[in-house]
């Protein structure tokens, strides 16, 4: 708990992370993206991979510390490493290319659960292409968004935005969830996740 | 009617239809899950702003990554550019002594040719054309010189002399020629003069491993320009 990366000690990273602070963010992508990239390129994955591969092990990271009770009992990098080379590892396992690499060959202390894993990366996955359709929605849209995802009321949403009723920042909202969803059920990896990964 | 469902915009009536709806149909049961997924994400902005951020932070490397790169290929461009500029240049200024160096040589040791020494010392009976070309060359016309040497292609003396005109015409490859046929010849009174003035040609045109192999052979003979030879060899250790 107390090891320290630069300035930031692993509490920090942990508390960074849930907080959205960039230069924690920063850290990480410059720090674990490259041993990222190396292990999915030593199975012959794609760099895609491993930048899909490294926002899901920080969002697996943001569910370990959310549930109650946690706590970090190695370094920050060890729990980090476990988590990506064992999503690397259950990916490969999909892709029936487990042969390309044993468990043991991974080297990963058994400090994170597999079922865990399973069950958040439906969520992380899906929450990815969310994310990523989010991205393309017009500057009104993704406002309306983040203020209701902040619980911000409707008239606090119209204080903030160019709105003039609650009715019209309601519909705007409405049809921009409409707008994303019609591009989440027509993404090409949407549609390649398992049923219960959609679910 | 699924947006409205989620929404709680649907009144009784269409609530009970939406519901039977979804007892009945599995697809729909599935596409509800979907919008309920979508929807529960929208009211979470923690992975969402997580996402977001690292996916500005990805890009802004991948420009940075981008643009060292095409830097690189830039620098690399100039990089290779001037040295190709340094090699050239600094081959050009290699060639360039050297050539100022040679050129040295030659004026140091070319002279030109008595040519009544030679015409003692070869035969009196000379054809037209090489006597007209002789009065040329000891008039300094060596273009009119050469014109009238070429008429006559099997006369010893017509080749010298063309040589001697060529090289004072600046032709070096063309003396060559003429001096390498009468050495070839073997049999008469002119091989000493040809193998120096070849020697002398060959270090105007920058061969100097060629020049110093005849420059030597003619030290080690007993030839009028022995010590002349030694010299110049002395000279281009130098």
């Amino acid at each position: 708990m107390g090891e320290r990366h630069l300035n930031f000690s692993s509490d920090d990273i942990l508390n960074g992370i849930l907080n959205n602070d960039r230069k924690v963010l920063e850290y990480l992508y410059e720090t674990y993206f490259s041993k990222v990239w190396k292990l999915v390129e030593k199975y012959q994955g794609t760099k895609d991979d491993a930048w899909d591969l490294f926002q899901e092990t920080i969002l697996q990271t943001i569910d370990m510390i959310k549930k109650e009770g946690f706590e970090l009992k190695c370094s920050f990098s060890t729990f980090f490493a476990s988590i990506y080379k064992r999503l690397w590892f259950m990916e490969l396992r999909e892709r029936g290319q487990v042969f390309m690499a044993s468990l043991d060959t991974f080297d990963f202390p058994d400090i994170i659960d597999e079922e865990e894993l399973i069950i958040n990366q439906r969520e992380n996955r899906f929450a990815r292409i969310f994310a990523r359709h989010y991205r393309k929605l017009d500057f009104d849209c993704k406002k309306v968004l983040r203020l209701t995802m902040k619980n911000i009321d409707g008239k606090g949403i119209i204080e903030k935005t160019n709105f003039t009723s609650i009715a019209s920042a309601y519909n705007k909202r409405r049809k921009c969830l409409a707008r994303l969803t019609e591009m989440i059920l027509n993404d090409p990896e949407f549609n390649k996740l398992n049923d219960y990964e959609k679910l | 009617m699924i947006y409205k469902y989620f929404h709680g915009e649907l009144d009784e009536g269409e609530l009970w239809e939406f519901k039977k709806s979804i007892e009945s149909n599995p697809i729909m049961v599935a596409e509800v899950e979907q919008f309920k997924k979508i929807h529960d994400l929208s009211n979470d902005a923690t992975k969402l702003d997580v996402l977001n951020s690292l996916h500005l932070i990805h890009q802004t490397h991948q420009e940075s990554a981008n643009r060292w790169h095409i830097a690189s290929y830039y620098k690399i461009a100039v990089a290779a550019t001037v040295l190709v500029l340094i090699g050239f240049g600094g081959f050009w200024l290699f060639n360039k002594s050297h050539q100022n160096a040679n050129d040295k040589l030659f004026a140091a040791y070319f002279a030109p040719e008595n040519s009544m020494f030679t015409l003692r010392s070869g035969t009196t009976n000379l054809e037209q054309p090489v006597m007209q070309g002789i009065q040329y060359y000891e008039l300094k016309n060596y273009n009119a010189a050469v014109d009238m040497f070429i008429k006559a292609p099997e006369n010893l003396i017509a080749k010298l002399y063309g040589a001697l005109s060529y090289m004072e015409l600046n032709e070096f490859e063309k003396a060559k020629q003429n001096f390498k046929q009468i050495i070839e010849h073997n049999d008469n009174l002119f091989i000493d003069q040809s193998e120096w003035n070849l020697g002398l040609c060959y270090i105007k045109t920058n061969d100097l491993k060629e020049a110093r192999l005849i420059f030597e052979k003619i030290a080690k003979e007993n030839s009028v320009y022995k010590t002349r030879a030694q010299k110049l060899l002395r000279e281009m250790e130098n």
